[in-house]
């Protein structure tokens, strides 16, 4: 049994407790979810429960682990009991191969050679990935990496595994997968399973108990249903829940409290929802992108990452490419910046080929780009000094600047270090930073990615505020769920071509599969319901 | 990459470049300089494949032609003038000098290239993660550090270029600076990140023992005393002296210890 008493911990330099009175106690064999928004300490209280990850900082309170305190294991009795995922897998993978990165937990406890290519064969054909057995692990996917980093940690034979945000950075397939494994361990080896996560959607029905953080403060503990409904009538983060559970409240409790799509869907069927009208705002029907027949591979003998790809992105609209990890979705947002350039075809920006727009003019009046990861913007110790550094290069008065400032809300930390803000905070302010060139063209890469939902509707309602002042932006995402909320037009890329392109709403309607969970839920109950919003709008026109 | 000398064990493809990198360091003949190149273009051609290996061997080519090119300006020996440069001796024995030099010089090079495909950041940590735990991560860390921050300097020049940052003619130099500085911020972490991960999964404990899935075998250690016969040969017998100065020539071709020096440079693509 893993037991934390009264854990307070705070920052070196930090007057602000990370982690207040934390009490605890874990049982073998559960699957926990350590819920709660970002920078809510749910990292620094998982980095607790493993010695070698402990931060620096002062500490009061231990963890205890079967009876005995886990600063008292040594580095091998650690390693075999508790194993550790971190949430950047750049930097967790510690070897060039999969195999070596399989091997290295076992080399370092100095199993024979027999042993551990046993162990491997074995841990490869528990979770699949004997065919990635010889590849390089750059060359997979996020998802196939996590995989792996899974694997190796399990290789141990661990009692408990502690993953930091597993499913943030992944497609919905991908997150299924990653669940499922996670949910064979727990179910079939016993392997208590904690985790942290800011959404349930894909845990919720796998997980045993919910731990709800706010402020380093637990706020709710227990079964998953008390913990969600808890949350709606303490109104916390309850954008995080499954669609379920939300739906459910937004309906007014006028259905059974769902435990799955499957069960909402019966619900819905016995209300009389009326379809809500189609939200939709952009009229332009101007170019603002027009690309014709692009192809890209990256190596003479590689495969097409796009192939013969035609696209138009309207004046003042914004557009959603959606697709899983891997389907070309940031190749092909690079070649629209202009930073590689396709083999053949044509990128058109207002009429004008990209190839004759002079840099000066491309990049500073006509198109912004917010790379996947948005701590590439900065280059200083403080926000301030690269927003300076931008302003002073494109010419923007400080009143200019200021009220760029205010619109993205980072007045409070212009005096950070980017590299000690949030994800939340960090996409904001890069944002913010791209923004100050003015374009007419935003291209977006996972814009949403390792966001909190409440960062997500953030986001969202600045990426609306810049429609409204005629910007036309480009999302590359594989958040369906985004997409629905803030895009008028949605593609699917699969293979390097776009399989599916429409209005959100029938595109979501269209698709079966990658699709969201609203539209599932009302999938042949009513139509135009892809997402919350049209959801509380069936559900006033019912009562009406 | 299973391929020639790759197939035995990675001990033994070490063993055996470094062996021919160091004959072909020492031995300035005409004929082992261009057996050498030929060799070591062969193998990375291999193992890289044709797109990467051009590029090293069309800079290898500029290197030579520059070397041969120079040589005579500095080296005044020889007894074809070919033409005076202030006053002084430009000799056809001196560009061919040069030639060689750089045809030995650019064989070394490839042959520690090769090397490098093998000695990866892994290499370190199975040599020395047991016992100096510390120095393997120093290294391996060292070494991956290269390509990581190759990658965040990309990166980071994509987002400066993209927020339209010193775009312009002269702003050069401005660029390189907030790469640098924005590297000295990243790079750190980032490798901190990676030594915790490794402690987090046992590494340090000294116990480590490294995992080859092909151990040393009997054919590898007849590899290798078979190869410890051709450098010991390589030392002893010259297949082809030559001589470049006063006027280029070879003095004798013992064509047994030239055919030894083939099978030695040419047997890793066939072993």
């Amino acid at each position: 049994m893993l037991e934390i008493k009264n854990l307070c911990f705070n920052y070196q330099g930090e007057e602000k407790p990370a982690l207040k009175n934390i009490d605890l106690k874990i049982d073998d064999g559960g699957f926990v979810v350590v819920y709660g928004k970002n920078g809510c300490s749910k990292t620094t209280l998982l980095r607790h429960l493993k010695p070698e990850t402990a931060p620096n900082g002062v500490k009061t309170g231990e963890v205890f682990l079967n009876g005995k305190s886990i600063d008292e294991y040594s580095g091998i009795e650690s390693s075999k009991t508790i194993a550790y995922v971190p949430q950047n897998t750049s930097t967790a993978l510690v070897t060039h191969t999969v195999y070596k990165e399989l091997a290295f937990s076992l080399e370092c406890l100095g199993m024979s050679d027999k042993e551990i290519y046993l162990r491997i064969a074995e841990c490869c054909e528990y979770f699949g990935i004997g065919r990635l057995f010889e590849r390089s692990v750059s060359s997979l996917s996020g998802g196939e990496q996590k995989l792996v980093l899974i694997a190796a940690a399990v290789c141990l034979d661990p009692r408990v595994i502690i993953l930091d945000e597993p499913l943030s950075q992944l497609d919905p397939i991908s997150c299924k997968k990653i669940v499922n494994v996670l949910h064979r361990l727990n179910t079939e080896k016993g392997v208590t399973v904690i985790i942290s996560e800011h959404k349930l959607e894909d845990v919720f029905s796998v997980c045993t108990r919910i731990i709800a953080m706010n402020n380093g403060e637990i706020i709710c503990d227990g079964e998953p249903m008390t913990v969600a409904n808890d949350i709606f009538e303490k109104n916390g983060i309850t954008e995080g829940l499954p669609s379920y559970i939300r739906l459910y409240h937004m309906l007014g409790k006028r259905i059974d409290c769902p435990k799955s799509i499957a069960e909402a869907r019966e619900s819905l069927r016995k209300i009389d929802l009326k379809a809500p009208e189609r939200l939709t705002e952009y009229q332009n029907k101007d170019s603002a992108i027009v690309c014709k027949g692009l192809n890209f591979k990256y190596g003479k003998n590689d495969k097409y990452v796009i192939n013969d790809l035609s696209f138009e992105l309207h004046q003042g609209e914004i557009t959603a490419l959606l697709g899983s990890n891997g389907s070309g979705k940031t190749t092909l947002i690079k070649i629209l910046a202009g930073l590689i350039k396709p083999a053949d075809g044509s990128v058109k920006y207002f009429g004008k080929s990209i190839n004759k727009i002079r840099s000066s003019e491309f990049y500073g009046k006509t198109v912004a780009y917010l790379p996947q990861n948005p701590i590439y913007v900065f280059a200083h110790e403080k926000v301030s000094e690269d927003l300076d550094e931008i302003a002073a290069c494109h010419k923007i008065s400080k009143e200019q600047k200021d009220k760029f400032i205010q619109l993205f809300d980072i007045a409070h930390l212009i005096n950070k270090n980017p590299r000690d803000l949030s994800a939340g905070e960090l996409q904001k302010c890069a944002l913010c930073a791209v923004m100050l060139t003015k374009p007419k063209v935003l291209l977006l890469d996972e814009p949403c990615k390792a966001l909190d939902s409440k960062e997500k509707k953030n986001i969202n309602k600045m990426l609306l505020s810049l429609r409204k002042q005629g910007i036309s932006i480009l999302i590359v995402t594989h958040d369906c769920e985004t997409a629905a909320d803030v895009c008028d037009t949605c593609a699917m890329l699969f293979n390097g071509e776009i399989v599916g392109i429409g209005d959100k709403y029938t595109f979501f309607s269209n698709n079966k599969f990658y699709t969201t969970p609203v539209r599932r839920m009302t999938d042949g109950i009513t139509d135009n319901c892809i997402s919350d919003i049209d959801i509380k709008r069936a559900g006033a026109a019912c009562e009406k | 990459m299973k391929k020639g000398i790759y197939k035995y064990n990675s001990c033994t493809a070490l063993f055996v470049f470094f062996g021919i990198a160091l004959v072909s360091a020492i031995n300035a003949e005409a004929f082992i300089s261009v057996m050498s190149f030929v060799s070591a273009a062969s193998v990375m051609l291999l193992y890289e494949g044709f797109k990467k290996s051009i590029k090293k061997l069309g800079a290898c080519f500029v290197f030579i032609v520059s070397f041969a090119a120079v040589n005579p300006l500095i080296s005044h020996n020889g007894k074809t003038v070919l033409t005076k440069i202030f006053g002084m001796k430009y000799t056809l024995e001196a560009v061919i000098y040069g030639v060689f030099f750089a045809v030995m010089m650019s064989a070394v090079m490839l042959w520690m290239n090769n090397i490098s495909i093998i000695l990866t950041p892994d290499s370190m940590i199975q040599v020395f993660g047991r016992f100096f735990s510390k120095t393997a991560l120093v290294l391996s860390i060292s070494l991956g550090a290269l390509p990581m921050y190759v990658h965040n300097a990309k990166q980071i020049s994509d987002s400066t270029r993209s927020l339209g940052l010193y775009n312009e003619r002269f702003g050069g130099f401005l660029k390189v600076k907030r790469i640098s500085g924005a590297l000295i911020y990243s790079m750190p972490e980032a490798i901190i990140d990676k030594s915790i991960n490794m402690n987090c999964r046992g590494f340090g404990n000294g116990k480590y023992r490294c995992f080859v899935r092909r151990r040393v075998k009997a054919k590898d250690v007849a590899v290798m005393l078979i190869y410890c016969a051709f450098f010991v040969f390589a030392f002893v017998y010259k297949p082809a002296p030559t001589h470049y100065y006063p006027l280029f020539g070879i003095e004798y071709i013992n064509i047994p210890a030239l055919a030894l020096s083939g099978i030695m440079y040419f047997l890793p693509l066939l072993a």
